[in-house]
């Protein structure tokens, strides 16, 4: 009965963590720049490795091998973020040119302003 | 002369060498599975090398701070969100690429972000770019280059509960 419901976890993750890799490379494909792709991919092979990773961990004998994975799944979550923002950023320092129609706002000084308090709004700051 | 080198390294943190050595020798049993006095010997020889060799390599902080519970508090619960926002996050890129029409408006913003520590701000910039719609293209200074695919949330980052967070966590830091 236990092991049937582990079976039935690990494929509902199984499935979630192939449903994210799938939007990921149909982002990949869809979306018009190479910004817009990266957000894509960096947030959905994330979560799909991850959750692909987490069924291993249930369904994995041995202690060492479960270990292993969650290293795997720290070094994941940890490395997956920088490499995007290094792409980003090389993209941006090469020049590469943002899809029509994209906003270049610059609100850097807004936040020492009264307007910025007042965007904050609500916040309790 | 190399060799003393290495060893002025290690002993200038004894405390911190030890510690590192001591974890990375629990990383070792672990992985290895197998508690026989083999492996003991075998382990303590490997990560003393390592320790040894990797000595410079420590992170050197130059503001020490002190251990705080409160921090250890605001870090998980910075944590917590995070993952909550990482979820969200994917579910809101699920919809917009899914979506036949594309609902996207992208473009860059540039924001002040005040964090001063090395650490603070790699989570910061880590933590934009894991959550919904945003990524860090580029933090120097205090100039924060961000891109986001909709204009709402490119705006999101300005407000942010997690920035509170961790300016809290920056500010609540106690000099050793």
């Amino acid at each position: 009965m236990l092991s049937l419901l582990r079976d039935i976890l690990v494929l509902v993750l199984l499935f979630g963590g192939l449903f994210f890799l799938v939007v990921g490379v149909i982002g990949l494909i869809r979306l018009p720049d190479i910004y817009n792709r990266l957000h894509a991919l960096g947030k959905c092979d994330t979560m799909g490795a991850g959750l692909i990773v987490l069924a291993m961990i249930l369904i994995v004998p041995g202690m060492t091998n479960v270990i292993k994975l969650i290293l795997m799944e720290i070094f994941i979550l940890v490395i997956n973020p920088v490499v995007t923002h290094l792409t980003t950023k090389t993209a941006y320092v090469r020049g590469t040119p943002l899809v029509e129609n994209s906003f270049v706002i610059n609100a850097y000084y807004e936040e020492d302003e009264d307007e910025g308090e007042l965007f904050r709004g609500g916040d309790g700051v | 002369m190399l060799n003393r080198l290495l060893f002025k390294r290690f002993t200038r943190d004894l405390p911190g060498s030890m510690l590192i050595m001591s974890m990375l020798m629990g990383l070792w049993l672990l992985i290895s599975g197998s508690f026989d006095w083999q492996h003991f010997v075998t382990g303590i020889f490997l990560m003393g090398l390592l320790t040894l060799f990797w000595a410079q390599m420590t992170v050197e902080e130059v503001g020490k701070t002190r251990f705080s519970w409160h921090q250890l508090k605001l870090l998980l619960r910075y944590v917590a969100f995070l993952e909550l926002e990482i979820l969200k996050a994917n579910f809101i890129v699920a919809y917009i690429v899914l979506s036949p029409k594309m609902p996207i408006s992208p473009g860059l913003i540039v924001l002040q972000c005040n964090l001063k520590k090395d650490l603070t701000r790699v989570l910061y910039a880590n933590s934009i770019t894991m959550t919904p719609g945003t990524i860090t293209v580029d933090l120097e200074g205090d100039r924060l280059l961000v891109h986001g695919m909709t204009k709402h949330h490119a705006f999101g980052v300005r407000s942010w509960y997690l920035y509170d967070i961790i300016k809290d966590l920056e500010e609540s830091a106690v000099d050793d």
